[in-house]
């Protein structure tokens, strides 16, 4: 744990990844969103790979990156498609794109399938961050180990606990990884944050960088999104 | 469509798309699609090689999930999903279409995608998810005239994601599948998918026009349906 624990409430906005991914988000919605993030130096916006272009095009000059998916949210794709996915987000010029991982092959301990996987997305991805999602919800403390272990011999330093759809990462799950990995990985949560005190704790938990859909509200931000609302 | 039995097995794809199961699951609904008679088996990509492993020689078909479960990536990656995974033995493949392109009116971009996933499915039986309960009656509608004009195979209502029982957000209903059967019939055939729990469901959305339902309730169902027809 490197650095301060009392990050101001506005400052958390620099650790914050705020994205919009959602089955029926337009690109109307896409712009909306960039627009009322754009004032408040977010460290990243995730959006889907389809608005990438309009991202990078609409904070072209700001702070705030673009970051994307691939195989999300739940990894049920081959191989050949997460790298189909990657290129795309490469070329396109996200600077991170975050990779449901192989979750049969983890449930299945066959590590060095999620390994091969791993090392061939960073391979695809060059200069592209990689950050791996291991959905550490549907793990145990083994197969969190094992997984976390895989996607370093891969070459990949950054993960990401969750989808943020579904499961929760806790507290726990942020110090486990921390303390067996802390000094090689990233480690980026998703899944439950939702106040600003949820993300001070979870960085004081090793979390460097936390993604949350109430990204505003965590940063005492008194701007509404219009999300919409729905199942 | 005339029911016994035999031909209400053969209506279900019996699905298995949780992510925190294992490849023991897999070779489970293998089995019981087998036993059963099921149409298909419809799994994730990444396990479509072992399911087309485990059920080679059985008529059962396996089925690959595309897209699950937001749809949201373009018609050309969505033809390069297509294409591997009916080389990597898929023999039906399910896709969730873009919702965003249909709520913002951009057929055109439907058109593409459907006209994309038709020419990489090939021979290959070629489903289309709408996620209903995201879109207007117009707009499913709407749906289902461009991919009858795609010449795809069938159109199917929902994910199943998100999905309670029918009538209920996220599952599927006798009125969408009525509403797309009436404009996809008789080139096109309709898949309900989503939140089909008991018998009761399974007939209503049969007799509504589905003449296949997407479910991970199957082994239940088919053993119903023995106790009340025989």
């Amino acid at each position: 744990m490197k650095e301060q624990k009392q990050i101001s409430r506005r400052d958390m906005a620099t650790r914050i990844i705020t994205s919009l991914i959602e089955a029926d988000v337009t690109e109307a919605h896409i712009l909306d969103f960039l627009k009322c993030v754009k004032p408040h130096g977010f460290l990243s916006v995730a959006v889907d790979l389809p608005f990438v272009d309009t991202a990078v095009d609409y904070l072209k000059g700001a702070k705030t990156r673009v970051t994307t998916v691939a195989s999300y949210p739940l990894g049920g794709m081959t191989a050949e498609t997460k790298l189909d996915e990657v290129m795309f987000a490469r070329e396109h010029g996200a600077f991170d794109v975050d990779v449901s991982m192989n979750y049969f092959a983890i449930k299945g301990g066959r590590f060095s399938d999620v390994e091969d996987e791993v090392r061939r997305i960073m391979g695809a991805a060059q200069s592209l961050k990689v950050v791996m999602i291991p959905q550490v919800g549907i793990l145990t403390n083994d197969e969190k180990a094992k997984t976390c272990e895989a996607l370093l011999r891969g070459g990949c330093t950054s993960i990401k606990t969750g989808s943020g759809f579904g499961w929760t990462t806790y507290l726990e799950d942020g110090r486990f990884i921390h303390r067996k990995f802390g000094d090689d990985l990233h480690i980026e949560v998703a899944g439950g944050v939702r106040t600003y005190e949820d993300a001070l704790a979870m960085l004081a938990a090793g979390a460097e960088i936390i993604h949350s859909s109430t990204a505003f509200e965590i940063c005492g931000i008194d701007e509404k999104l219009a999300y919409r609302q729905q199942g | 469509m005339k029911l016994n039995r035999k031909s209400f097995a053969a209506t279900i794809d019996h699905t298995y798309l949780k992510i925190e199961g294992g490849m023991g699951d897999i070779v489970r609904v293998c089995c019981e699609a087998e036993k059963h008679g099921f149409a298909s088996v419809a799994v994730y990509p990444s396990v479509v090689p072992a399911a087309a492993r485990l059920l080679r020689g059985t008529p059962v078909k396996v089925c690959a999930a595309l897209g699950f479960d937001l749809g949201t990536y373009t018609p050309t990656q969505k033809a390069f999903e297509t294409r591997d995974i009916i080389e990597k033995g898929a023999t039906e493949v399910d896709l969730v279409m873009n919702v965003a392109a249909a709520k913002s009116k951009n057929w055109s971009l439907l058109e593409e995608e459907f006209g994309k996933f038709r020419e990489a499915a090939g021979k290959t039986t070629a489903k289309i998810i709408l996620e209903t309960y995201l879109l207007t009656d117009e707009e499913k509608a709407e749906v289902c005239r461009i991919a009858k004009a795609a010449k795809l195979d069938f159109v199917k209502t929902s994910t199943g994601f998100r999905a309670g029982s029918p009538g209920k957000p996220g599952g599927a209903t006798v009125h969408d599948v009525k509403l797309m059967a009436d404009t996809v019939f008789p080139e096109l055939r309709v898949k309900a998918a989503g939140g089909i729990r008991t018998l009761d469901d399974a007939l209503a959305l049969i007799e509504a026009g589905a003449t296949r339902l997407g479910c991970s309730a199957g082994v239940e169902l088919v053993e119903a349906y023995a106790k009340r027809f025989g």
